[in-house]
């Protein structure tokens, strides 16, 4: 018997409000996000039958689909590695609509980060509370977290100082990714930054949290859920909803790489994992950087931006400081990044929120909408396994 | 001998596998070890199970000479955590034998510090906790 492979394409995207308190449970949370993405697909919940998410979500897929009601599921996975780890959900969806394994594949996030367990606070108050017991990844934390070095604003901050000796990066160039971020969130109703921009002297008042990074190199930690739903082009176009094609999309780790503290390369800016994402996925969208209309770009932190601009061949390792400047990365600039306000100013949800962007922009229906933005790059940070994905516009 | 307190976190030696005890008994003996393959003599840091190069499991371990430079380094302010002594900064050091390794440093506030710079190995004894390396400029915080 054959099977025609059936193309996996994302047709609808969801979300809860974004805030510092949501008053309800993660799995609420989830379950909002969930139907919200369906809702947006025009798809019955009952149709669901394979749910993706992080290792890192307190919400289980059992937990979901007993909650959508759903008979079973035929299909479930999680992804390992977190932020950097979140358009690894869209591939692993993706592999399970094209195997045949499911039709209807949805990824979610939800968390209470800001309320509930906030992650900027790391392993601060009892080490290993990530890894209850015993293994590889307890032995790797032995080695930074009794030192102090113990939160991602450490550890990105030890690749930011290396920038600066390398590349001559100063506090000031961060300036303007944490600015663009926050123009365009004062213009996104749903962002928890709407109507609340900054300004360069803003950023360079704000206060040290882990020298060389200040407060608002940081994203904002945040309450909330988001769901992102993969299924056949076929059902998709059932629909009648406009839908978005993953052109490429790619997960990979690099050459000697750690957890979060990949220091132990020759040249720790040498993000592998990255650069194997980004040749992965040109090559799959047969595309490059001068086709790219709008880039979603990781922003947990200022510095790993400018990062990913070099990662991917927008610009040259180190020039990225001088890319980003006169507007470039704004609506309207050579290369809109993160037009909803990204991490630093929608909402810090492990880039899921991002995926949601990417669609809407593709749809024409994002709040700050790039005019016919045709290809969307997602990606996420380097540092531990990456990932990254372009979406396109499909035929309806 | 070192004429700051060291901040930072309480000192407290982690629970790890046995792949990882070596390295901290080392540090309670005033060693800091580094992991050297029984068959080709590599160095790796940190230690992990196999010989990446040769592929042989057996390995020993030698003391690094204390000697290295300035890889990259942060100064610590928040989140403000119990236990806990602002601001103090953790570096990131080329030993001299080839390794790096992640330590804490003197001064506590970064002052004075330049990657790139040599730093030498001391090692950190206020009879409050276990014995703790720490990393400062050649010719300074004597
Ligand atoms: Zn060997």
């Amino acid at each position: 018997m054959t099977r025609a492979v059936t193309r996996a394409v994302i047709a609808g995207v969801g979300q809860t409000e974004f805030s510092a308190r949501s008053g309800r449970s993660e799995a609420r949370l989830a379950v909002e996000a969930v139907l919200d993405a369906l809702a947006d697909a025009r798809l019955d919940p009952a149709s669901v039958d394979g749910l993706v998410t992080f290792a890192h979500d307190s919400t289980h897929e059992i937990t979901v689909a007993r909650n959508l009601g759903l008979d079973g599921l035929s299909y479930t996975g999680r992804t390992t590695y977190g932020g950097t780890d979140y358009c690894t959900t869209v591939l692993q969806a993706r592999l399970a609509v094209e195997a045949g394994l499911a039709t209807t594949v949805v990824c979610y996030r939800a968390f209470n980060e800001r309320s509930g367990m906030r992650f900027g606070r790391g392993f601060g108050e009892g080490f290993g509370a990530f890894s209850p017991g015993l293994s590889d990844e307890t032995d790797q934390w032995s080695l930074s977290v009794p030192f102090g070095l113990r939160t991602a604003a450490g550890w990105i901050g030890m690749y930011a100082r290396r920038m600066m000796h390398e590349h001559g990066l100063t506090s000031a160039d961060l300036a303007e990714v944490s600015v663009a971020a926050r123009a365009h969130a004062a213009t996104n109703p749903a962002a928890r930054f709407y109507r609340r921009p900054i300004t360069t002297e803003d950023h360079q008042e704000s206060r040290m949290i882990v020298e060389p990074l200040r407060l608002l190199d940081c994203c904002l930690e945040t309450d909330g859920g988001a769901a992102v739903v993969v299924t056949t082009e076929d059902r998709a176009r059932e629909t009648g909803r406009p839908y978005a094609v993953i052109a490429g999309v790619a997960t990979a780790a690099g050459p000697d790489q750690h957890l979060m503290a990949s220091y132990y390369r020759p040249d720790i800016l040498d993000f592998g994992e990255l650069t194997r994402v980004a040749d992965q996925v040109w090559n799959r969208a047969g595309l490059g950087p001068a086709d790219i209309d709008v880039a979603v770009l990781y922003d947990h932190f200022t510095p790993m931006v400018l990062a990913q601009l070099e990662a991917w061949g927008f610009c040259e390792r180190g020039e990225a400081k001088e890319f980003v400047r006169d507007g470039n990365i704004r609506v309207g600039g050579r290369l809109p990044v993160n037009p909803h306000g990204g991490q630093l100013g929608e909402a810090y949800l492990h880039g899921m929120n991002g995926i949601n962007e990417a669609v809407r922009q593709l749809r024409g229906e994002a709040a700050n909408q790039v005019p016919g933005a045709r290809h969307v790059l997602v990606s996420a940070p380097p540092g531990t396994p990456s990932s990254g994905m372009i979406l396109t516009m499909g035929a309806t | 001998m070192i004429t700051e307190s060291l901040h930072g976190p309480r000192r407290v030696r982690p629970a790890t596998t046995d792949d990882a005890s070596f390295w901290w008994d080392g540090l309670e003996r005033r060693e800091l070890r580094i992991q050297r393959c029984g068959a080709c003599a590599r160095l790796r840091h940190p230690f992990q199970v196999r010989c990446p190069g040769c592929g042989d499991l057996g390995w020993d371990w030698l003391v690094a000479s204390g000697s290295g430079s300035l890889h990259s380094f942060v100064v610590y302010h928040e989140p403000i955590l119990s236990e806990t002594l602002y601001p103090y900064t953790v570096g990131l050091v080329d030993l001299a034998e080839g390794t790096r390794v992640i330590a804490p440093m003197l001064p506590n506030d970064g002052s004075g510090l330049e990657v790139g710079a040599p730093v030498r190995l001391v090692w950190y004894d206020d009879h409050d906790g276990p014995v703790w390396p720490v990393f400062v400029p050649t010719g300074g915080a004597r």
